[in-house]
């Protein structure tokens, strides 16, 4: 088949960047959208222009490099599908495609389609994780979780941190990110010390990256490659309010963040 | 003090106050429905409820203040909210294709303006008299607006229940979005309320909306009203 893209261009992060049109003829309907993007830039390389920048890696659908705009929808029109398991018969002859990089001002342009993730490991380094003193792991089964709670918390850490959620907020909010990193580790009982000062760290971080609010649209949900659920928001607000209204302050010292 | 200025400052203290002033404006709205529907058991009932809403003056006032609280916390919020979005996202997409907003979540902010110009109207129109024009009467010997009467002068004109009709569905779409956003705000949502919430927001904004409407209808179709 025989598409037409409308790229967004950027040279740096300074650049005001543009949409080129591109015409691509002989697209197999077996190619990933990726590998329809290689195809193209083969081409612009052997005419010697400069290839179209955009992240991938695994090209599995579980590593989270990839994943652009495509007609006002992030990963493309394909419920819970990354950019690089699309596939081209999703799309059919003579569409007319826009390619956009993420839009927030957490996630600067770095080129093209490619763009600076690191506000989501400056939230994760804020409290995203379990501190683990030295010695031997406990057996597996010593600590008992309801499966449930187990389903829940794993549904929660397939989170692979694309970034879509924000791209797909009208507000660009990094809620869902946020809350399913909470969420995996505030439903499992290695998470549980820690718990009430996490979700306010994060929460505090996330906001000082200039993320924005959750309206409560569901666009995030929707266009998560991983199906994570809203309820985690619920979740993570439960706890946020909790451990900042109504919990006794940590010893010593005011809560640090934003 | 720190601790509560941080709560307030964050996205989530300011959407808890959208949350927490939008549940007491959701009594209000309830409230004042159930009340005036009264219109339709006739000019008694009605004009006696006027007089027991104003048995004592200090709790009108009271719950005027209340609700003119809520009402500049709740628009406070939601501007300081609405310029952190713009920050968030100054650049828009050239494609956008909605799957999950739906048209009340989108059309918040629009149906809050057309609620604001409609609510300072509705109380020059029928709280204070302003806008009424001429012939608008307070009940014999009291200081309570004669209910009875204004309604049914009001409502023979069919511009002014036009309004009033259009109001009242940005009203429902307001508080539908209202409703399903607060609970899920204020962490009260999980998977397992989801649908009630839902089921629950669709009965109480169609029986306000509904009885709303009925009143300035009923009155322009002289099913209501002298």
């Amino acid at each position: 088949m025989k598409l037409t893209l409308h790229i967004w261009r950027q040279k740096d992060r300074k650049d005001a960047g543009k949409f080129v049109r591109y015409e691509v003829p002989n697209v197999s309907e077996h190619m990933s959208f990726l590998e329809m993007l290689d195809v193209l830039n083969e081409d612009l390389q052997g005419k010697g222009e400069e290839a179209i920048a955009f992240e991938h890696d695994c090209r599995e659908g579980i590593c989270g490099s990839c994943g652009f705009v495509i007609n006002g929808e992030p990963h493309g029109p394909q419920d819970r599908t990354t950019v690089c398991q699309l596939h081209m018969r999703t799309f059919k002859e003579g569409d007319e495609l826009y390619l956009e990089p993420w839009r927030a001002t957490a996630f600067p342009v770095v080129k093209d389609l490619v763009v600076d993730r690191s506000a989501f490991d400056r939230i994760i380094q804020a409290g995203g994780f379990v501190s683990v003193n030295t010695g031997s792991a406990r057996d597996a089964n010593s600590l008992p979780v309801r499966k449930e709670d187990a389903d829940r918390a794993f549904d929660a850490a397939a989170c692979i941190g694309c970034g879509a959620c924000v791209a797909a907020c009208p507000n660009a909010a990094a809620m869902l990110f946020t809350s399913a990193k909470v969420s995996h580790l505030s439903l499992l009982p290695q998470g549980q010390p820690e718990r009430y000062d996490r979700v306010v760290k994060m929460v505090h971080q996330m906001d000082s990256e200039d993320f924005g609010h959750c309206s409560n649209h569901g666009e995030c949900e929707v266009h998560c490659p991983k199906g994570i659920n809203l309820s985690n928001i619920s979740r993570m607000n439960a706890d946020y309010i909790k451990a900042s209204l109504f919990m006794s302050p940590r010893e010593g010292k005011e809560e640090s963040g934003a | 003090m720190g601790w509560l200025l941080r709560f307030f400052n964050s996205t989530i203290g300011m959407k808890v106050v959208m949350a927490v002033t939008g549940l007491l404006m959701y009594g209000f709205v309830i409230i004042h429905m159930a009340g005036n529907i009264q219109v339709f058991l006739g000019e008694e009932a009605i004009n006696h409820y006027a007089q027991l809403l104003h048995t004592s003056e200090e709790v009108v006032w009271g719950a005027r203040l209340g609700l003119l609280g809520a009402v500049v916390a709740h628009i406070v919020s939601s501007v300081r909210l609405i310029m952190l979005s713009g920050k968030a996202r100054p650049t828009a997409y050239a494609k956008r294709t909605y799957t999950a907003a739906s048209f009340a979540s989108l059309s918040m902010r629009f149906s809050a303006i057309l609620l604001f110009v409609f609510i300072i109207y509705h109380l020059g129109h029928l709280t204070s008299g302003t806008f009424f024009g001429e012939g608008f009467k307070l009940q014999p010997g009291l200081k309570v607006n004669d209910v009875w009467h204004n309604v049914s002068t009001a409502f023979k004109n069919p511009l002014i229940v036009g309004f009033y009709v259009i109001a009242q569905l940005s009203l429902g779409a307001h508080l539908y979005h209202g409703a399903v956003s607060l609970f899920r705000t204020l962490g009260l949502a999980g998977e397992r309320q989801q649908a009630l919430v839902k089921n629950l927001a669709r009965a109480i904004v169609g029986a306000v909306v509904v009885g709303n409407i009925s009143i300035p209808l009923a009155v322009l179709l002289g099913l209501a009203g002298k």
